[in-house]
């Protein structure tokens, strides 16, 4: 027998042993584990959802509690002035109670409540 | 016959196992964690089997494939239902188990075989399991998808990301190796 059939030889041996070697079995709580994960994951979206929801309530009522009772404070106040101070509160709020994507929505949201508000406000004009 | 072994054994599916494959990730999609809970079960073995085998140590490579189960769970959206969900979440285990293993530098190997194995001999099962993680990561890992679950080169390749010219060098090398070490 030459060198190279002993070698394929025992290459073949080696490949039926590993064949036959298999997967260990996993451990029995895994599949419980991951599922309690992905309800802990599902819990923590559903969290900041409504924690999104709850600020922009609170934003909202903020904002329409301010216009009648200082009317003053939204004339002293350009535009842009006004754009960037609920921009900077926003940003604020949304970076420490938020993160990632929940602050990036809560941002939006609050863009779109000023946008509507500056709108609502020039038609009353 | 299970799916799984199916799915393993050459990538073929009956009618009935493959309407099975196919809805279950589309459930899981649209948020049914009782279809994910399924598909978590039918490739558990798989993804545990090369996380154990990457890693080495029983406690990481459960934690390796929790990890690769949730993550995959997380990108649900991004998975192309019309393909087939193993090969998506073993890719995903692959790179957890790297990532894993790029951080700790090193192989730790347990004392006994795990249960499993169809070895008759425990100390032959260790020598090949010795051998095995003597071998570089990305020899290893072709010679458990390939060698040991059985997969074509082609889905191995997909998994490893690398292409399947490669994969086979990596699997000549990894015989060599072998056969260097367990017989020389």
């Amino acid at each position: 027998m030459t060198r190279r059939e002993r070698d394929e030889r025992a290459e073949q041996r080696i490949l039926a042993r590993l064949a036959n070697l298999g997967d260990p079995e996993p451990p029995s709580d895994l599949v419980d584990e991951v599922m309690r994960e992905v309800a802990l994951r599902h819990l923590g979206s559903a969290r900041e959802i409504a924690l999104i929801l709850a600020a922009s309530a609170v934003a909202l009522a903020a904002i329409a509690t301010a216009i009648p009772v200082a009317p003053a404070l939204a004339d002293w106040l350009s535009t842009f002035g006004r754009i960037a101070l609920l921009a900077k509160v926003g940003t604020t709020i949304a970076g420490t109670l938020l993160s990632g994507w929940a602050a990036a929505a809560f941002g939006l949201l609050l863009l779109g409540f000023t946008v509507t508000l500056l709108g609502l406000k020039g038609v009353a004009r | 016959m299970h799916v799984a072994a199916l799915t393993l054994r050459g990538g073929w599916l009956s009618g009935a196992a493959r309407e099975e494959a196919v809805d279950e990730p589309r459930a899981a999609q649209r948020g049914d964690r009782g279809a994910y809970a399924a598909l978590v079960r039918r490739h558990q073995r798989a993804v545990h089997g090369l996380c154990y085998r990457l890693l080495g140590a029983s406690d990481e490579a459960r934690d390796a494939a929790q990890e690769a189960f949730v993550r995959a769970w997380e990108r649900l959206g991004t998975f192309d239902a019309s393909q087939q969900f193993g090969p998506w979440v073993m890719r995903i285990a692959h790179n957890v188990a790297i990532d894993r293993l790029r951080r700790r530098g090193r192989v730790v190997l347990q004392d006994e075989p795990q249960a499993g194995s169809a070895e008759t001999d425990p100390a032959g099962a260790l020598d090949l399991e010795r051998a095995i993680a003597a071998l570089p990561p990305s020899w290893r890992a072709a010679v458990i998808l390939v060698y040991v679950q059985g997969r074509p080169v082609r889905e191995a390749a997909g998994i490893l990301e690398a292409p399947e010219g490669t994969v086979l060098t990596w699997l000549h090398r990894a015989r060599h190796a072998l056969r260097e070490r367990l017989e020389p």
